[in-house]
């Protein structure tokens, strides 16, 4: 167990924070240090093919391994999935290349846990983006207002990958949309089951590394693809 | 003459599969069995085909068989779709069943999975 001391405030132990994680060897371990000291921490390892679960696992996650890669959708439930079998109160769902901040989570998931919310959504355009290319605004932002249309939830930002879900909502949210697609999944869910939520305010990173790892805009003819024929029987 | 020996060869065979295999529905199977019955009738009789092909306002019996085999190939791919669509969801499920099984614990070695 890992046991930091760089922050006065004990470890909630019923705080997990699920990684999904793909080929993310080089950074990690410091994502995972950077929780650790202030709550658990599940990495699902999807299929890497580098040293990423070894890397989690040393710097004090558990670690769940997708044996053959399902997508970020898959291992994102599969992190849900073993949070709320540990005891979890609160899951939160945090990227592994270290674009987001602990802090904020922390304070999403004391939010989520004062105001007795459901969820705690992130969200970059409440808050502020470091280096976010003028392209990436501008297809979050027709995303926005696809999702706004899809769901009728009043978002001011979409596939942000910084929530907080409480363990009722946890239970009831079911990913089935195994890609990148779930994002949209999961807000459509919050909508239909009537969830209490807020946006809160965020941070998001964009540094050359998580740049290269994200999402390409290519990438959202597939997700847009999976939304509208991806539902399943 | 060769071409509707070898016609009608296809079909019987079809419906010798329809015949023995098990299917999910019943009414599959007759449906099949009836197709390749009619494809051997229509082999030999081809200007039925033209007549049924006017009645239901086709030119050619020809053009009909283009429209149906097109139809069949779609429905044909649409199940194969929903089929691996489905398969994939049991492979998600069984790798997430696995994983959570064989979960890893930090400071806990001998855990390896």
């Amino acid at each position: 167990m890992t046991e930091g001391a760089a922050d006065d405030m004990p470890r909630e132990d019923t705080l997990w924070f699920v990684i999904a994680a793909f080929n993310e060897g080089p950074m990690i371990a410091e994502v995972v240090r950077s929780v650790t000291p202030r709550a658990r921490v599940v990495v699902v390892d999807d299929g890497s093919s580098d040293d990423t679960g070894d890397q989690a696992l040393a710097a004090g996650a558990c670690v769940a391994t997708h044996l053959v890669n399902r997508g970020q959708g898959a291992a994102l439930q599969t992190g849900i999935d073993f949070a709320l079998a540990q005891g979890a109160d609160l899951v939160v769902t945090f990227d592994a290349d270290g674009q987001h901040d602990v802090d904020e989570a922390l304070q999403m998931a004391a939010r989520c846990r004062d105001e007795g919310l459901d969820a705690v959504l992130g969200s970059r355009f409440l808050g502020a983006t470091v280096n976010m290319p003028a392209s990436r605004r501008l297809v979050i932002k027709a995303a926005v207002i696809f999702t706004r249309l899809t769901t009728g939830l009043k978002l001011t930002d979409a596939h942000n990958g910084l929530r907080v879900l409480s363990r009722e909502a946890a239970r009831k949210i079911r990913i089935r949309q195994d890609r990148m697609a779930h994002a949209s999944e999961i807000l459509s869910q919050i909508g239909r089951l009537g969830l209490n939520w807020r946006e809160h305010p965020v941070t998001i990173t964009y540094s050359a590394y998580s740049l290269a790892k994200g999402q390409k805009i290519s990438n959202s003819v597939r997700i847009l693809e999976d939304i509208l024929f991806g539902a399943r029987s | 003459m060769i071409v509707s020996l070898v016609a009608s060869g296809l079909f019987l065979f079809v419906l010798f599969v329809a015949a023995v295999r098990k299917f999910t529905f019943l009414g599959l199977k007759i449906a099949v069995m009836l197709f390749a019955t009619a494809g051997i009738f229509f082999v030999w009789n081809p200007d039925e085909m033209n007549r049924l092909a006017n009645l239901v306002g086709v030119g050619r019996g020809a053009d009909l068989i283009t429209y149906a085999t097109t139809l069949i190939l779609f429905l044909t791919v649409v199940a194969a779709i929903i089929r691996e669509r489905r398969s994939n969801d049991v492979l998600t499920l069984l790798v997430r069943r696995l994983a959570i099984q064989q979960a890893r614990f930090p400071g806990a070695e001998d855990n390896r999975g």
